[in-house]
């Protein structure tokens, strides 16, 4: 039950950072509980950016307690990195749970992925030549602020506002959501996957990871499960009308793509702005005009639509 | 009730059985509208309550910097002073921008509105130059609204009277619940385009998605393009000559007819089976599944 | 009797050689198979749900006896005021904690609609539209008047909507959640078929989900519109049938209502499928303890009210919903029976009319109200005297609260607000663990540690 954004420039790259904030914090209504994004920069091969957050909202409730925790746990990572020979090029942190890594890394990088995260209460955001995720709870503003991304430069982005619906409140549940363990693939959902369970359960068979019981990102997980097996990202899109029950509307972005599908149903809103150089869609048309404020002509995906764009 | 048979209702028609089970004992205590005019208000036709505006009397508002309740109170303390046309410019895609106006008014919109726009009206006529979101001219009354390009999803939902027009092409769900009045679109409509329509004629020149008019109760729906599928219980029907010159006469007053004329329009209507389905066949009652 | 005999036996009226009776297939269940064999789809009737679930008579009061004072019972002052949507510019102030749900005309008589105003006029309480429109009378005859904005808009009109001292948005029902309302053609006359645009005579199967929104988030825009459309002044009350009722009333505040109404699976409806009356819903005493506990949890309490519906019969049932963190109550049912459903009144031949006794009727579908509540047949509606059972009506609800607020000074407060759910103590495992308040005569709540802090 959310606002969704997402836009991409083609052949260029722009403040994609400053422009998914004025977007979602045009769609905070939809969303008040958290906020989070997806910015994709410049890809550098070999280097990986790695997104973590090393607690939760209710382990930083635990006071004096949770900085210990937190140490001990940025520790472990640390140490991992070393064990898989990968190198720290970089190192900060916009709070104290949420941390940046550039590393080096020449292995596989699922392997090393799966590996951090078997560090208790450590969540791999994202991770990916590119791609930057970022979430917390509260707006777009407090979030862009606090991870100082207004700046970001980039080809294209995806970004949620989340009211929360089945599943809790806190960052595990927020979007975006990352395509573990597909580098750089990252997805954003509005609407309800009724046979969520059923498909998890098949998916979690087939080996695959849930950090959150949020409906959501079972679409990322099933975006992953499908390019793995080397399906193209817009056939796994059409598949997925198909495959999963419900109301949805959602967008996944990979190192240079931008998809959209839209379900059977069409009952999740999307209006989508098309020129020459830049495609941009949003929940409600107000999002759009926060960064387009000249006439535009703009217009909403049908049932069963499916788009991917490149960069 | 007494003296009809089971057996016997399933024989007759709609009418027939209307009667036969007493439902026109009753005289009808008048329409559902049920406003009571006073003698001079009826020959003006316009409510008692409504502001006596002069349509002659123009004002323009920029709306880039207020909120919508501020648009909202300021039109009506605009058409309380008595202004009849009043523009409003740089709307920025606001939500529920012109709600509730129950009163003659020339509403002009220079841009393009969010959710809701114009809903629950009766009266005013409204333009709007650019597009709107979801919801446009939920349930009004009466009154015209055009608009100049696309619009979104639920389009005229349980609109009860008036014209609502959009040049441009539309989401899903055009005129759901609809129940009287006036929708046309001049570009394509998207699935499940008056689902549980109840009354009223809408008109769709381009093409329509799935599902079209299902398990609409009555109305009727002019499609000028493809029809990608027909919903359950909806049917095609042969125009009549009324019709057809109706469907010159409002596409005319919209400037939406084109060379073609109006004799590509495919006409659906209600199957009437769900009406009663309870009285259905058993096979018959294969159709919703 | 000779010496040494045996007195005669008296003969056994069973037969000993049969093995028993199946409890999975009753003969009522083989006859619902039969029927339904005949007739090809589900069974429509009225009333609330047959089957046995934990219910108000489970739950009981520890009223004051040395620990607490007592408040006089039947005399000292004990607060009624009730107020629903405190934050709107005009909330809606009643002065009993119990108001007339919606119950649509079609469903009802006009008598019966109109009768209900009048009673709840009376009582200095407040009736709400139901679907299909508003009947002016109502208006004329109701002091405070909710309007509902309901899935199917029957006869909805925005002029109507500026009369309102409130707006429901009808989500769903406690008998029937995730289904739309019903009105059988025998029930769609002209008129009925007027106020709502339809032919008349047609079985009306009302829509589940409303036509412009169909998601909280929508929802959250679409109140703004209502509010908009009636410049901020009346309450928004979201009507929602009991389910997953804490993540359903988390999202229903965060689409920033006045009020949330909730509607337990005891409540009734005039038309629905026999199943979707049995077997959709949550009882009343787990949902408003997990309402209660959302609206709380989200920072909301006195500013959100919460209206509780369903199976509330008699004062204990109004105390016990308030006990458990209800702000107010909502009667449909009861009400009808006020207005006479299911009395053996001298006009009325059930036996012959509807082919069950009274006190067994469950036909308000039919249309053939015996009592002339839930008809639009002119002859059966004479059988309801409007002057009468308005002040039966009234009769009712002034007992109702009389009643509970004996509960409330019993358990020693001046206000039946105060009233609180350690004031409860649950008969049965089952009610324990639902309403979260200990099993009687011990510390134990089923399944909760600390039952202060559900």
């Amino acid at each position: 039950m959310c606002g969704i954004a997402g836009l991409i420039h083609k052949g260029k790259s722009s403040n994609v950072g400053g422009e998914m904030t004025a977007m979602l914090q045009a769609l905070k209504h939809r969303g008040p509980d958290s906020t989070g994004y997806a910015v994709y920069g410049a890809p550098v091969e070999g280097d990986y950016v790695m997104r973590l957050k090393v607690a939760e909202a209710d382990d930083m409730a635990r006071g004096r307690g949770a900085h210990k925790l937190i140490e001990g746990r940025v520790a472990a990572v640390d140490e991992i990195l070393a064990e898989h020979g990968a190198e720290v090029k970089s190192k900060e942190s916009a709070t104290e749970y949420a941390l940046r890594y550039v590393i080096s890394h020449a292995g596989d990088t699922a392997k090393l992925a799966a590996h951090i995260e078997e560090t208790g209460g450590v969540e791999i955001l994202s991770l990916g030549n590119g791609l930057e995720l970022i979430k917390d709870l509260g707006d777009a503003a407090d979030v862009a602020g606090l991870y100082g991304l207004n700046e970001f430069q980039g080809t294209h982005g995806i970004g949620h506002t989340r009211m929360a619906t089945e599943s809790d409140v806190d960052i595990r549940s927020a979007h975006p959501y990352w395509a573990f363990p597909y580098n750089d693939v990252s997805v954003v959902h509005n609407g309800q996957i009724t046979n969520y369970w059923n498909m998890r359960r098949q998916m979690e068979r087939g080996g695959h990871r849930f950090m959150s019981d949020c409906d959501s990102e079972l679409l990322a997980v099933y975006t992953a499960h499908n390019l793995a097996n080397g399906v193209e990202l817009e056939d796994s899109l059409r598949r997925s009308i198909e495959e999963i029950d419900g109301v949805f509307t959602y967008l996944v972005a990979t190192k240079d793509q931008l998809g959209m599908a839209k379900d059977t149903m069409a009952a999740k809103p999307l209006v989508l702005y098309e020129s020459d150089d830049m495609i941009a869609m949003a929940s409600e048309e107000v999002a759009i005009r926060a960064i387009l404020p000249q006439e535009i002509d703009t217009t909403d995906p049908y049932d069963e639509e499916v788009r991917v764009w490149r960069a | 009730m007494a003296g009809v048979s089971d057996a016997e209702l399933k024989t007759m028609t709609q009418e027939e059985r209307v009667t036969a089970l007493g439902m026109r004992t009753e005289q009808l205590t008048g329409r559902s509208m049920f406003i009571e005019f006073d003698e001079a208000a009826e020959e003006r036709f316009t409510y008692p309550w409504a502001p006596e505006v002069d349509f002659n009397k123009r004002t323009e508002i920029d709306t880039g910097e207020m909120t919508t309740t501020e648009v909202n109170r300021k039109i009506r303390a605009l058409m309380a002073e008595g202004y009849g046309t009043i523009v409003l410019k740089d709307p920025r895609g606001k939500h529920s921008v012109g709600t509730g106006i129950l009163s003659r008014l020339n509403l002009i919109i220079e841009g393009s509105i969010g959710y809701f726009g114009v809903g629950l009206i009766d009266g005013p006529n409204v333009r709007i130059t650019g597009r709107v979101g979801w919801s446009c001219g939920e349930n009004m009354m009466s009154g015209s609204v055009v608009i100049e390009k696309n619009a979104g999803s639920t389009f005229g939902a349980a609109i009860r009277g008036g014209d609502l027009v959009c040049r441009g092409s539309v989401g899903s769900r055009t005129g759901i619940d609809m129940k009287g009045g006036t929708i046309i679109v001049g570009g394509d409509t998207g699935a499940l385009s008056g689902f549980m329509m109840q009354r009223g004629r809408m008109v769709v020149c381009g093409n329509a998605g799935k599902n079209l008019g299902d398990s609409m109760y009555d109305g009727t729906i002019f499609v000028g393009g493809e029809i990608k599928s027909l919903g359950v219980d909806a049917v095609e029907a042969e125009k009549t000559d009324l019709d057809k010159a109706w469907l010159t006469r409002k596409l005319t007053q919209y400037g939406l007819i084109d060379e073609r004329g109006v004799d590509h329009f495919t006409k659906v209507v209600s199957g009437k089976m769900l009406w009663n389905y309870d009285n259905l066949e058993p096979t018959e009652k294969k159709m919703i599944l | 009797m000779a010496d040494g005999d045996m007195p005669t036996k008296k003969p056994l009226n069973r037969d000993t050689y049969r093995l028993g009776n199946s409890f999975i297939f009753p003969p009522h269940v083989m006859d619902d198979i039969h029927v339904k064999a005949e007739l090809g789809r589900y069974r429509m009737r009225g009333f609330s749900l047959f089957k046995k679930i934990p219910h108000w008579d489970d739950l009981t009061f520890l009223p004051g006896t040395l620990t607490r004072f007592v408040i006089e019972g039947y005399r000292e002052k004990c607060d009624t005021k009730t107020v629903i949507g405190p934050r709107a510019k005009r909330p809606i102030e009643l002065d009993i904690p119990v108001y007339v749900t919606g119950m649509s005309f079609g469903a009802l008589s006009y008598e019966a609609k109109t009768a209900l105003a009048r009673g709840a006029t009376m009582a200095g309480t407040a009736t709400c539209s139901g679907e299909g429109g508003m009947i002016p009378d109502e208006r004329r005859y109701s002091s405070k008047w909710f309007y509902q904005n309901i899935q199917s808009r029957y006869g909805f009109n925005p002029h109507h909507l500026m009369l309102a001292d409130g707006c429901e948005f009808f989500i769903g029902q406690g008998c029937k959640v995730g289904l739309g309302g019903h009105l059988m053609g025998q029930k769609v006359t002209d008129q009925v078929a007027e106020m709502r645009s339809l032919p008349a005579g047609i079985d009306q199967r009302s829509p589940a989900r409303h036509p412009d929104w169909l998601g909280p988030d929508d929802l959250a825009l679409k109140i703004q519109e209502i509010r908009e459309a009636t410049d901020w002044q009346i309450p928004i009350q979201l009507k929602l049938g009991a389910a997953r009722v804490y993540d359903d009333v988390r999202m229903a505040v965060k689409c920033d209502p006045d009020s949330i109404y909730i509607d337990g699976m005891e409540g009734s409806t005039g038309a629905g499928p026999h199943l979707a009356t049995e077997d959709t819903g949550v009882p009343g005493m787990a949902a408003i303890r997990q309402a209660r506990r959302a609206i709380d949890d989200l920072g909301k309490r006195g500013e959100i009210s919460l209206v509780y519906a369903g199976g509330i019969r008699n004062g204990a049932d109004v105390a016990k919903a308030i006990a458990l963190g209800a702000d107010a109550i909502a009667l449909g049912h009861s009400m009808m029976m006020a207005l006479n459903c299911n009395k053996d009144i001298p006009e009325a031949n059930f036996q012959e009319e509807i082919g069950v006794e009274p006190g067994y009727c469950y036909h308000c579908h039919t249309g053939r109200c015996p009592v002339g509540v839930a008809t639009q047949d002119p002859k059966l509606r004479a059988r309801l005297d409007p002057d009468a059972a308005a002040e039966r009506v009234y009769n009712f609800l002034h007992t109702l609260t009389i009643e509970a607020q004996l509960f409330a000074r019993a358990c020693g407060k001046t206000n039946i607000h105060s009233l609180e759910p350690e004031d409860l103590a649950a008969l049965t495992m089952e009610s324990s663990a639902m309403a979260g308040v200990p099993l009687a005569g011990t510390n134990m709540t089923v399944g909760v540690e600390d039952y202060h802090h559900l």
